[in-house]
């Protein structure tokens, strides 16, 4: 009565129904918020990675599991910079498949997989439309590799895997790092945060400033031989701070921190990363136009230093 | 392996496009879709069909008066038969009941959103409960009443209506049960 269709399309349908199936025991519902709903994934049989910007308090979290199967979890680790954060349950869970992100290249097939709060797993189907080098997101987080899935992210997917068509992990679904567009935090970066939340939180460096990216006058590059075009200007020093301590003030530039050249905020932020604690070193600045250098010693910054 | 599945593509389409009808109402105007369905019936939203009568224009471009022969607003659906004995000669569709569905198998809905006779879009399956089957597919006002369909080509719902970005059909088995209720009037 019909012509027949070729099996191609058949078994790729049923590929992917067999790739969710497969994950869908380790994607939980994260009821944490009155205002959203999130989705995570189970790292190993005690611990669920989720989305950090969905989460609006630590404790009485109830996740809910395939078959309205439901357990309760605590929060153990934050890491606002990366937007992840660690759940412990109650309640052993079955443990994500994770996949190797070495072959992925774009224009491979992707699902995005969520679960709602009835307990009911979702899927949405799409290809890997960007990949690239390593990152930093608004928040100053190192993200090692840039991941952007094209697929519909519907509302409850944030926290909820980016799998491939054997339904292994390839990264945790955001919208919490760019306001255009989700995208994909690679499962190399969630199992380095999660080891570090796990081994007692994410190290960061302190300088005690706020700043600002600047631009450099032709006539002080000429005059000082310097190359770069930006700089950082400082525009408050916290009381009893290293940069204070050092003697920095308001209104000097920032042109490098040992080694590193400083021509962005965001170089700033790298050169402060967990490495850099305790550390002393020479700064180079421009104070009233002339070059100075003073050593400063990093702290290590606490969760009220934000 | 492309050419297989660009092959598949193509002949999924072509074969539930050759099922599937532009719908009109008595006037000839608005247009929703409509699916062939096997008994010479023709199945559709009941809010593309509000009336007693419509017109089913088919892809080769004939315009064919229909009666509205079972309608059930509370299902969204309705049911067409071709007036004055006029053949429809159309292929109907293979019906796979929605209950067997999966998540994450892959939905087609074939339909005429904004005015585009037989556009195909692609998704996966959400989830299916007895009332909707709900798909990651992209609906337009158009699709009303057309088939969604598994990668095999059979229909599984009539595409109905588009929330929170997804596509909600009613399942294949409620339509057999619409229309199993009585004999269709001929």
């Amino acid at each position: 009565m019909n012509a027949s269709i070729p099996n191609a399309l058949s078994s790729l349908s049923n590929d992917l129904a067999a790739a969710v199936e497969r994950i869908a025991p380790s994607v939980v519902y994260v009821d944490a918020s009155r205002r959203r709903d999130a989705s995570g994934v189970v790292l190993d049989e005690r611990t669920v990675v989720t989305v950090d910007h969905v989460l609006d308090r630590d404790e009485d979290i109830e996740l809910i599991l395939t078959g309205d199967a439901r357990s309760s979890a605590e929060v153990i680790g934050r890491d606002p910079t990366t937007d992840l954060a660690l759940l412990r349950t109650s309640s052993p869970l079955s443990v994500a498949p994770r996949a190797k992100l070495e072959a992925l290249k774009v224009g491979h097939i992707v699902l995005a997989v969520g679960r709602d709060e009835d307990g009911a797993a979702g899927a949405s189907l799409g290809v890997v439309s960007a990949l690239d080098g390593s990152w930093q997101t608004w928040r100053g987080g190192e993200i090692d590799r840039l991941l952007r899935p094209d697929l519909s992210m519907y509302p409850g997917f944030s926290g909820g895997p980016l799998i491939d068509t054997t339904g292994s992990v390839l990264g945790i679904n955001t919208w919490g790092l760019s306001r255009r567009t989700a995208l994909t935090i690679p499962i190399s970066t969630v199992e380095r945060v999660a080891a570090q939340l796990l081994g007692g939180g994410i190290r960061r460096g302190y300088l005690g400033v706020a700043l600002q990216t600047v631009r450099l006058p032709d006539s002080v590059r000429a005059q000082h031989a310097l190359d770069a075009e930006s700089a950082v200007m400082i525009v408050d020093v916290a009381v009893g701070g290293p940069a204070q301590r050092a003697g920095l003030v308001m209104g000097d530039v920032i042109l490098a921190l040992g080694e590193r050249a400083i021509e962005d905020v965001e170089d700033l932020q790298r050169a402060l990363g967990g490495e850099a604690v305790g550390r002393s070193g020479p700064m180079r600045i421009l104070r009233a136009g002339a070059p100075r250098e003073l050593e400063v010693t990093i702290d290590e910054r606490s969760r009220d230093d934000d | 392996m492309t050419t297989d599945l660009d092959g598949a593509l193509a002949a999924l389409a072509e074969r539930v496009r050759a099922s599937t009808v532009c719908v009109h109402d008595a006037r000839g105007r608005g247009s929703g879709s409509g699916i062939v369905w096997p008994g010479d019936v023709v199945v559709t939203n009941a809010h593309v069909a509000r009336g007693a009568h419509a017109v089913v224009e088919t892809r080769d471009g004939r315009r064919l008066r229909a009666a509205v022969v079972r309608r059930d607003p509370s299902r969204d659906l309705a049911a067409l038969r071709i007036e004055g004995g006029a053949a429809l000669d159309l292929t109907p569709v293979t019906v796979r009941s929605a209950a067997e569905l999966r998540t994450g198998e892959l939905m087609f809905a074939v339909g005429n959103p904004l005015g585009l006779v037989g556009a195909v879009s692609a998704g996966l399956l959400q989830r299916c409960n007895g009332r909707w089957v709900v798909a990651d597919v992209t609906l337009a006002p158009g699709n009303s009443g057309g088939p969604l369909a598994d990668a095999a080509g059979r229909v599984v719902g009539v595409n109905s209506l588009i929330a929170r970005g997804l596509a909600f059909a009613v399942p294949s088995d409620a339509v057999a049960a619409f229309l199993g209720r009585a004999a269709v009037r001929a």
